[in-house]
């Protein structure tokens, strides 16, 4: 071993290091990684004062609806597939449900963005929860088709779902699943 | 270590490891394509940390040979320091696959999928966030290193008149 330490030269560590440091910056790059989960993003009290502020309605109960076993099984189709959203790759949903890479979506209706626990926000989404972001089926469908043009920078690195019917399907089993 | 028997044992190694790695990049390409909560992705996860264990134990046993009875410049074909630099991208290379086996035991420990002691809770996910992203970037690091040994090797072959097929030794 000595040898090789001994016979080195510079740019053969060089080479090693210049990969070693690119390699650290793509899943950042690719899958938005982020090597640090913050445990605490916003306390309850403070989620739970800006909800309040807002007067919204309760979006579980006003779209509640009795989806057929057909409909139910094609929503999850639409959120858990990789020819769907592919969501379920990243994303918790049940309360039971352990956190994945992404934030977990449990009760996300009517949530302010960027408050779930277990996760690193960009900066971008943090800004736009302080200038009023919440999560309805609304803000969520425009996200979800577009999120790099919704939240430019943001960390959710998936291209857009162009069919409104996949999103549609989303957003049920959303509203279904994560109460 | 008797020379001899280190030489045919570091090439052994070297094969299995080649193979043992195809095997779990295979299953790796495959896995993240299959739905999380599915018994398809659950049997893909637990080949993965079987064979991942596996590839583990190769390189590590291929790391203690090459330290303990290294390879010797017996050629006169390459330059030394191009000789050196091969020997480098190979050497980190399996180091690389101990530090994936590392961070992989680690990211499958915290998020519970290994157990060693019944009834113990090692769920804990802001360790799974930093030992996942570590075994990403591992990943990443020895896809470069094949990639650049690739190279070397096209490189050695047009230059020096110089090929070996096993990128691994």
């Amino acid at each position: 071993m000595r040898n090789y330490f001994i016979n080195a030269r510079g740019r053969h560590w060089l080479l090693i290091i210049i990969l070693l440091a690119v390699s650290a910056y793509l899943p950042y790059l690719i899958f938005g990684a982020y090597p640090i989960a913050k445990r605490v993003n916003l306390e309850q009290e403070q989620i739970e004062a800006i909800v309040e502020e807002l007067d919204l309605p309760n979006y579980y109960e006003l779209y509640d609806y009795e989806s057929t076993e057909a409909e139910q099984l094609l929503e999850k189709q639409a959120f858990d597939g990789w020819e769907g959203g592919k969501c379920r790759f990243c994303h918790a949903v049940r309360k039971d449900d352990r956190d994945r890479m992404a934030p977990s979506l449990y009760k996300i209706l009517g949530r302010p963005a960027a408050v779930s626990e277990n996760f690193t926000y960009s900066d971008v989404l943090i800004n736009m929860r302080e200038n009023g972001l919440v999560w309805t089926p609304e803000t969520i469908d425009a996200f979800i088709s577009d999120p790099e043009n919704f939240v430019p920078g943001n960390r959710m690195r998936v291209e857009g779902i162009k069919d409104a019917k996949t999103r549609e399907l989303i957003i049920n089993y959303l509203i279904r699943e994560s109460k | 270590m008797d020379n001899q028997i280190a030489t045919r044992l570091s090439s052994i190694t070297s094969w299995l490891v080649f193979i043992v790695f195809m095997v779990i990049f295979i299953n790796m390409s495959f896995a993240p394509r299959v739905p999380t909560e599915s018994l398809e992705r659950k049997v893909l996860t637990n080949f993965h940390l079987v064979v991942g264990t596996l590839l583990f134990v190769l390189s590590f046993f291929r790391v203690y040979l090459w330290v303990y009875s290294p390879p010797q410049n017996t050629q006169r074909l390459l330059p030394d320091h191009e000789y050196t630099q091969m020997h480098i991208l190979q050497f980190m290379l399996y180091v690389t696959f101990i530090a994936q086996g590392i961070s992989g035991i680690l990211a499958a420990w915290s998020d519970g999928l290994i157990l060693f002691l019944p009834g113990a809770d090692t769920v804990n996910h802001l360790l799974w966030t930093t030992s996942g992203y570590l075994h990403s970037v591992f990943g990443f690091f020895y896809i470069a290193l094949i990639l650049f040994i690739i190279l070397f090797r096209i490189y050695h072959l047009v230059r020096y008149r110089v090929f070996s097929i096993n990128i691994f030794a």
